[in-house]
């Protein structure tokens, strides 16, 4: 793995990238700092689990999940909604070019490359929204539990 | 309601759907919208089981009923507005300052003109951030400096695009189609110009400033909370902003196929 090309000028190019799609969304200030940051340690989190598994599809699982338990955590620090963090941290994960190659092959008439990659798609889209779901659901059930706790003791005094 | 302050239940009520219906119009999902006036509600002495709240993504609908058994509603119908991050947080925290302090009609109202015409990043520096993105995105997608270059001015213009449509109040659809095939057609061109060399490349960065980041994340984050009328409506959002994408780039790819070959 060459370290400037695969590794250095990605996670420059991810940093910039969800800085300015922070500032689309209208994000402002620490928030837009944390988005970034977040927005990285997305590709960071995906190069470093990189050859655990046949395909990258493990990889994206694994990156979605730390970046939404990083933007659960950062909302619940900043009293901010989640979505505003979670947006920018999963556009990295985003494979554009996997779907811009099934188009491809859509276009060039080629049935069995077609459908190849658009499994793939699936698959890589299934596992990012499986990550995001699993982490928020967690979230929700600590925060619903802490309530609880919160309330019951509250009670007793 | 009770007598603990001094603004009356109609008053609350609008204020409560005033704020939400401002939110889920910046963007925000249907769950927080809900919880955010049930919120507000009930900090002013509504009894939880008099409050009925339900949202989807176009209309709110709000009811309490006080001891008399009396009921009152409001309902708002909701036009989706550009998306607005920074308008969200602020209305948020406004909902909790509601809630802490309990502040007056009029200072409620004189806070949430405040926040709606609160200042946003202007036109051209989204239009310089579209370009960055295209920049960016066309690089780490393993384009060159040249394919780079080609895909920020696309990018920048695609940004044009879209608020001379907004403004002509395209529906979304059209929009994506309309600017996705300008990018394929304009990445295509530079190529055959001997500007850049990787057509693929330039389209699959800038086609990543038109991905429906705010739709799929309020779908998922709605499916999650159990509204699924909302998180699939935000689903077939997202699902023909892809479409429409889609239809783009395959049309000019192969018109492309057809003539330049």
């Amino acid at each position: 793995m060459d370290f400037f090309k695969d590794i250095l000028i990605p996670c420059i190019c991810i940093t910039a990238a969800a800085f300015s799609y922070g500032v689309v969304f209208h994000i402002k200030g620490k928030k837009l700092a944390i988005a970034t940051i977040g927005g990285l340690l997305s590709w960071t989190v995906y190069l470093l689990t990189g050859g655990i598994y046949v395909n990258d599809i493990p990889q994206y699982f694994l990156a979605a999940a730390a970046v939404s338990a990083y933007s659960e955590i950062m909302a619940r620090i900043t009293k901010t909604p989640v979505t505003l963090y979670l947006v920018v941290v999963i556009l990295p994960l985003v494979p554009g070019g996997l779907l811009y190659y099934t188009m491809e092959e859509f276009v060039m008439g080629n049935g069995d490359g077609f459908l190849d990659k658009l499994m793939y798609a699936f698959g890589v889209a299934g596992s990012i929204a499986l990550g995001v779901f699993l982490i928020s659901t967690i979230a929700r059930l600590i925060t619903v539990g802490r309530g609880k706790i919160i309330a019951l003791s509250k009670n007793k005094h | 309601m009770e007598n603990k302050s001094e603004i009356k239940p109609h008053e609350i009520l609008t204020a409560a759907a005033d704020i939400g219906a401002a939110m889920l119009e910046y963007g925000a999902e249907v769950y927080r919208v809900e919880s955010s006036i049930r919120y507000i509600l009930e900090a002013y002495g509504a009894e939880k089981e008099n409050i009925e709240v339900f949202a989807i993504p176009s209309s709110i609908v709000v009811t309490i009923t006080d001891e008399k058994k009396y009921p009152i509603t409001i309902s708002r119908r909701i036009t989706p507005n550009e998306i607005d991050l920074d308008k969200i947080d602020k209305l948020n925290s406004l909902s909790r300052h509601i809630c802490k302090r309990r502040l007056s009609y009029g200072a409620i109202n004189s806070h949430l003109e405040k926040i709606l015409n609160s200042k946003t990043y202007p036109l051209i520096a989204e239009i310089i951030c579209y370009g960055i993105v295209g920049f960016s995105f066309t690089i780490f997608f393993g384009g060159n400096v040249y394919d780079a270059i080609s895909g920020t001015v696309i990018a920048a213009v695609i940004r044009i695009l879209q608020w001379i449509l907004y403004k002509l109040r395209s529906n979304e659809f059209f929009m994506c189609v309309l600017c996705s095939s300008f990018a394929a057609f304009i990445a295509i061109l530079s190529v055959k110009l001997g500007i850049s060399s990787q057509s693929d490349k330039i389209i699959i960065g800038t086609l990543m400033t038109l991905v429906p980041g705010i739709a799929i994340t309020n779908c998922m984050r709605d499916l999650i909370m159990g509204d699924y009328m909302a998180g699939l409506s935000r689903m077939a959002d997202a699902l023909l902003i892809a479409m429409g994408i889609a239809v783009g780039v395959v049309s000019v790819l192969s018109l492309s196929k057809v003539f330049m070959v």
